[in-house]
């Protein structure tokens, strides 16, 4: 068993690794995209997975690090780390005073105001055209320079690298978070958090700090997407693309590490190739939506996990 | 009489506790227009087994939920350990050393055995906010675990979900893990109800091997457990008490008797 | 005095299309725990059928009367035959529900194309009223007319009528309202087809004034949702006061200050969140 899981894992990282070289620019692109919604996706299951709260709004730490990092660059700063610093910041700055709203309420409650607040910002997004330049969004932003690292980033395979990088200390960091004391502490108040708080924890804290800990990662992912798109729009914080993310965690199972992975991937796939042979995209995608809960309504991945390698979750 | 004095004295001297591990002072609930409990008062002594008996809907889960924090009384004094818990959050009186059992089995269903009684052990200990080891890294924490787990009997089963077990595991399991945290006051709700003969038979003994120093506080339906395992009984009858007494005075007292009687549908 | 009083009418009226939507979405979040992300989704077909009826027929009652028929169709048969399978996981409805908003959206893009559309008001509503000096758009007070009915319709339905009953004895312990005789899946189901009717005659009723185009299914869900998180969920009092106060606020915003407009619906909703997360009128979390 356990050799079996390691091979899979060199073999999924090799690939990864291995495969740009052999791929023309446009496939390169997209599994930068793949990487990025990995990252997004795995950051929104530390809430919905490893917490049990569903949240609709993931898109606003996504969008405000993408917003605030991209406005810098254009501004002059030439400078990726304070650049995404700032973005960082900003997106925690915003996951701390959602986290305090939100997290007064559950379930239905908490996809609804989750929504509700990630769509104000969209809102503040479109209207406030001297900073966000409205439904025209943020353009022409440059490819990150890194100051001391001589990468070009402009080109779309060292960029892919420069992605993968993050894409793989995202995936350690939650692999490390989900078997950490702290990590079962969430799956425990996630299974009942009337018996956790019975036996001590206090399940508030551990709830503030996942909100906190899934909207940094979030951010990461917002601002590999603004300097691999070279734009940033009010739809990066629309409830489409929290809605998007929130699928993939869903389709791919949530509360494993891999299941948002093979979501992610999953869709992004899915979405390039269908639209590349139907204007009807959109309805195919939610035709797909709609049977694939029907008839996995606990995501595809937890099926393919119990048939085969059932020791893969963490 | 004089033996009982000195038999706490010595207790006293022992544990260095004078404090009464639970002193509840005209405790009352009402939910909107209901009045669940009713000038409730009741003070337990260190490492007295007291049961809480009464008809059902008479309010002693909603008593427990007082104690532990999960309700708020609408009116009277709680003290535990010496400490006023008034608006002290569940999580807080749990640190001061209370655990329960709750009526309907609350574990966690998902995770395994091991890593119930994990979280049971962690949740005092400073390294429970841990974000980059690996749980499986803290030695001493896996050794007490698999120490409890063996002692009960539980060993083979620690990676088996909680939800897969029978319910009379879990229920077993449920006692373990408030055990498992060495508390000062125990709360037990209802430990035996649903389970076959030989599994009330084995929590009865798991309950009566319980460390003398342990307080504990039982409701219980099954009056053979009840009277095979406690010192003293309080009865509780649509939110009041109505008697209080060793179990001889309460097995004859008349107004319990009718109580018991009159509520056989 | 003119602009305030004419600022409060467009709000209330405003504040009475949002009440078509936030009753339903209420009824079905908060009594049925359905999370029904395409809610929005039916004000906007209701307004592309209501725009379609009212072209052949010129007939304005029959749009509302179509666009209502049209979608308690659709709703009913999307909750019998597939969001009943999802009972009690969200995740999944979520799910599901976003997957019709695609199909929705998709296919009104499909066959009403991608521009804008307005519904001409019926012709005897259309001009002004003059009411104690002021001069007042009559199809807003239409409006707010019509919120006013359904209002009242609603708490008559929901106070009065066996099914009104039947539907909170469901809610508060659906084994039990079984056990007595209520037939559940039918009063969940008529309680759904009532919601999407509702928010279809919001569409056609807000057809003049806000009009269909891609996208407003959110901008709708959005002003809907912000109306239940104030007002409360599972509460029609607080779905109609939360309306108009969401109403007001949106256009005195809109109004007064344009580019911060989303910011006066947000500042009321996150002060609820603070103080009283379940809502004005909502049941205690």
């Amino acid at each position: 068993m356990k050799p079996l899981k390691t091979v899979t894992t060199l073999v999924f990282f090799s690939l990864l690794v291995a495969l740009p070289i052999f791929l023309s620019s446009y496939y390169v692109g997209l599994m930068i995209l793949m990487l990025i919604f990995g990252i997004f996706a795995m950051s929104l299951n530390i809430l919905v997975g490893y917490c049990g709260l569903p949240s609709l709004g993931h898109a606003a730490c996504f969008g405000v690090a993408a917003y605030t990092s991209g406005f810098l660059a254009l501004k002059g700063v030439h400078n990726f780390w304070l650049e995404a610093a700032a973005g960082v910041i900003l997106s925690l700055v915003v996951a701390a005073i959602f986290g305090f709203l939100v997290l007064r309420t559950r379930g239905v409650y908490f996809l609804m105001i989750t929504l509700a607040l990630s769509q104000v910002l969209w809102g503040i997004a479109f209207k406030w055209t001297s900073v966000t330049h409205g439904d025209d969004g943020l353009s022409a932003i440059l490819r990150p320079d890194l100051v001391f690292i001589p990468l070009d980033l402009f080109n779309t395979t060292a960029y892919y690298y420069f992605a993968l990088f993050f894409f793989i200390i995202a995936t350690v960091a939650m692999l490390l978070v989900a078997q950490s004391p702290f990590g079962l502490t969430l799956k425990g108040i996630r299974d009942s958090e009337t018996r956790m708080r019975t036996l001590g924890y206090n399940a508030w804290i551990y709830q503030y700090v996942a909100f906190i800990l899934a909207g940094f990662f979030a951010s990461i992912a917002g601002i590999l997407s603004v300097y691999y798109h070279g734009y940033v729009g009010p739809s990066d914080l629309h409830i489409v693309t929290s809605a998007k993310v929130l699928l993939m965690v869903i389709l791919g199972g949530a509360g494993t590490l891999i299941g948002p992975i093979v979501g992610a991937f999953g869709i992004v796939l899915l979405e390039n190739f269908i639209s590349g042979y139907t204007e009807r995209w959109l309805l195919l995608l939610g035709l797909i939506y709609v049977l694939a809960i029907i008839f996995a309504p606990q995501g595809i991945y937890p099926p393919i996990k119990r048939k085969v390698y059932k020791w893969l979750t963490l | 009489m004089v033996n009982f004095i000195s038999l706490k004295a010595t207790r006293v001297l022992e544990t260095g506790k004078s404090a009464s591990p639970l002193v509840i002072t005209n405790v009352s609930k009402t939910f909107g227009r209901l009045q669940a409990l009713d000038g409730i008062s009741l003070s337990l002594m260190h490492g007295e087994r007291r049961a809480l008996i009464g008809p059902n809907g008479a309010g002693k889960t909603t008593l427990f939920h007082i104690i532990s924090g999960i309700l708020a009384p609408s009116s009277g004094k709680i003290l535990i350990l010496g400490q006023d818990v008034f608006r002290l959050p569940v999580h807080k009186r749990a640190a001061l050393g209370v655990a329960r059992t709750f009526q309907i089995t609350n574990l966690l269903p998902t995770l395994s055995v091991l890593e119930n009684i994990l979280l049971s052990l962690q949740a005092h200990e400073p390294y429970r906010f841990v974000m980059y080891r690996p749980i499986s890294s803290f030695g001493p924490l896996f050794l007490r675990a698999r120490e409890i787990l063996v002692t009960w009997g539980l060993w083979e089963w620690r990676d088996t979900e909680v939800r897969s077990l029978s319910y009379g595991e879990q229920r077993e399991l449920e006692i373990v893990m408030a055990l498992a945290q060495r508390p000062k006051l125990l709360l037990l709700d209802e430990p035996t109800s649903g389970l076959s003969p030989s599994e009330t038979a084995s929590v009865t003994r798991m309950i009566r091997n319980l460390p003398r120093d342990v307080t504990m506080l039982l409701i219980e339906h099954d009056m053979d457990v009840v009277f095979d395992l406690v010192d003293r009984l309080s009865v509780l009858h649509l939110g009041r008490l109505v008697a209080e007494g060793s179990t001889e005075e309460i097995r004859q007292d008349r107004t319990v008797q009718k109580i018991y009687l009159g509520s056989q549908a | 005095m003119n602009f305030w009083l004419v600022q409060a009418i467009n709000g209330i009226s405003y504040g009475m299309l949002l009440f078509l939507l936030a009753a339903g979405l209420s009824l079905v979040f908060g009594l049925m725990n359905i999370v029904n992300l395409a809610h929005g989704s039916y004000y906007m077909l209701g307004t592309y059928i209501g725009i379609t009826v009212y072209r052949y027929s010129q007939n304005f009652f029959l749009a509302v009367v179509g666009a209502a028929i049209g979608l308690a169709i659709v709703g009913v048969l999307m909750q019998r035959f597939i969001l009943r399978r999802l009972y009690g996981n969200h995740l999944g409805q979520v799910l599901l529900t976003f997957g019709f908003v695609f199909i929705i959206a998709d296919i009104s893009l499909l066959v009403w194309g991608g521009y804008a559309q307005n519904m001409p008001a019926p012709s005897f509503f259309k001009g002004a009223t003059t009411m104690g000096g002021v001069t007042f758009p009559t199809y807003r007070l239409l409006v707010i007319g019509v919120g006013l009915l359904v209002a009242l319709f609603l708490w008559w339905f929901q106070k009065g009528t066996k099914m009104g009953v039947a539907v909170r004895a469901a809610v508060d312990d659906e084994e039990m309202s079984q056990s007595i005789g209520i037939n559940v899946p039918l009063t969940t189901t008529v309680v759904f087809g009532i919601s999407t009717a509702l928010a279809a005659v919001g569409g056609v009723i807000g057809g003049p004034f806000i009009g269909a185009y891609p996208g407003v299914e959110h901008e709708v869900l959005l002003l809907a949702l912000v109306v239940v998180i104030i007002g409360g969920l599972g509460s029609l009092r607080g779905a109609f006061v939360g309306s108009i106060l969401v109403g007001l606020l949106d256009n005195f915003g809109k109004a007064l200050f344009p580019e911060l407009s989303l910011f006066t619906i947000f500042a009321p909703m996150a002060i609820i969140l603070a103080i009283r997360p379940s809502g004005l009128f909502g049941r205690a979390l």
